[in-house]
């Protein structure tokens, strides 16, 4: 009887791991995973496709190395020929960025644009009435990366952001959140 | 214990096979899609109601979804040459409006539309963004100031303006805190802010 009680116990823990496996459900982080993922654990990315000024250009790579940075086992790496680019966009005042992914027939990510807004004031120095835009762009490359919006206030993928506010370094939700989509990185370091 | 044996293997394969079909099924489901995530201005209940130039209640009547072509754009929002063009999915509702709370509106209906919808196939989904479904009944912050989903005469939901309604209660929303809070207190809270 006992050995029975003990069997059933074991076949119910089992189908309950692997339920939660299966979900990728964390219940220690507030990050959260579009389900969406690259195929590859690396993608080009298009800095140079749109008119950005050369401050605004070196945002956006500083915003893709600390993502490559992060211990996680993916890389962007720079293509000016990639379909995958930052733009801008006219947008309501209210939306400090826009990220579209698209999706393959099997559920990869195929594509991503990045928008800014022609009617946001943004900085590459901090300025108080205006937007980082390194921060944008960080939270921005998350998107790509199939990370959705987390409840975190600090995190970069928080889903609000501040005038003058410096979200340039990921917080370790961010970090666990892509560390758990894409593994971790065995050789660290950038590719 | 043979026989548990057998009956355990025999459930564990069911049990797994029934997790392929319902990864395959998952699969099959996000064929031809794609998501828009926004990164939003931090925004107040009060925030919203001062920056709306027209707030409704009303009933959503019919909502249709077509795709349109944008255009890459430089910081002045002009097209940059050779242009360039990205296509999305957009949606819009007709709403039969109810009540004015805020603004001037003659008409007794307003076309709202917002990102996302479905096209044949393609699905655009936009996290984070207000949606509008057929049969809603809502109080919507609308704008008409900034035409970013193409042309026409349309409005916009002010950020994330809005409020369902259910049996004249309002439904959670991440502008309002208080739970259970009636259309008629949300009226009332709209009013003092725009008195």
């Amino acid at each position: 009887m006992v050995k029975k009680i003990l069997m059933i116990l074991l076949i119910v823990g089992l189908m309950v791991s692997v339920i939660i496996l299966n979900l990728k459900v964390s219940f220690v982080s507030s990050y959260t995973y579009t389900g969406h993922r690259w195929k590859l654990n690396c993608t080009e990315i298009n800095i140079f496709a749109t008119p950005f000024n050369q401050e605004f250009q070196s945002a956006a790579n500083s915003a893709r190395q600390k993502w490559n940075q992060s211990g996680a086992n993916f890389t962007f790496i720079l293509n000016d020929a990639s379909n995958n680019y930052i733009d801008w966009e006219i947008l309501p005042s209210n939306i400090i960025g826009l990220t579209q992914v698209d999706l393959d027939s099997d559920g990869y990510i195929e594509n991503c644009i990045s928008y800014l807004n022609v009617y946001i004031p943004y900085s590459t120095n901090g300025e108080p009435n205006c937007y980082d835009v390194e921060s944008v762009f960080l939270h921005e490359f998350g998107h790509w990366l199939s990370l959705g919006h987390s409840n975190i206030y600090q995190a970069v993928m928080f889903r609000e952001l501040l005038k003058g506010q410096l979200k340039r370094a990921l917080h370790q939700d961010d970090i666990n959140g892509i560390k758990s989509i894409y593994g971790i990185r065995k050789q660290g370091g950038e590719k | 214990m043979k026989k548990i044996i057998i009956i355990t293997l025999s459930l564990s394969l069911v049990f797994v096979s029934l997790i392929f079909v319902t990864i395959k099924a998952k699969r099959e489901n996000i064929a031809n899609y794609s998501v828009v995530s926004p990164l939003l201005e931090s925004l107040s209940f009060d925030d919203v109601i001062k920056s709306s130039n027209l707030i409704i209640v009303g009933d959503v009547e019919e909502v249709e979804s077509y795709y349109i072509e944008k255009k890459m754009l430089n910081e002045k929002g002009e097209p940059v040459e050779p242009i360039k063009t990205h296509k999305t999915i957009v949606s819009e509702a007709d709403v039969k409006v109810e009540r004015v709370i805020k603004g001037e509106l003659k008409e007794e209906r307003v076309k709202v539309r917002f990102l996302g919808g479905k096209v044949g196939e393609e699905t655009m989904i936009a996290c984070d963004l207000p949606e509008l479904i057929k049969g809603e009944r809502v109080v919507l912050c609308l704008d008409n100031s900034i035409k970013y989903i193409g042309e026409g005469d349309y409005w916009t939901i002010f950020h994330l303006g809005k409020f369902n309604i259910k049996d004249n209660f309002i439904e959670e929303n991440p502008l309002v805190s208080e739970k259970n809070l009636t259309l008629e207190e949300l009226i009332s809270r709209i009013q003092n802010v725009n008195p």
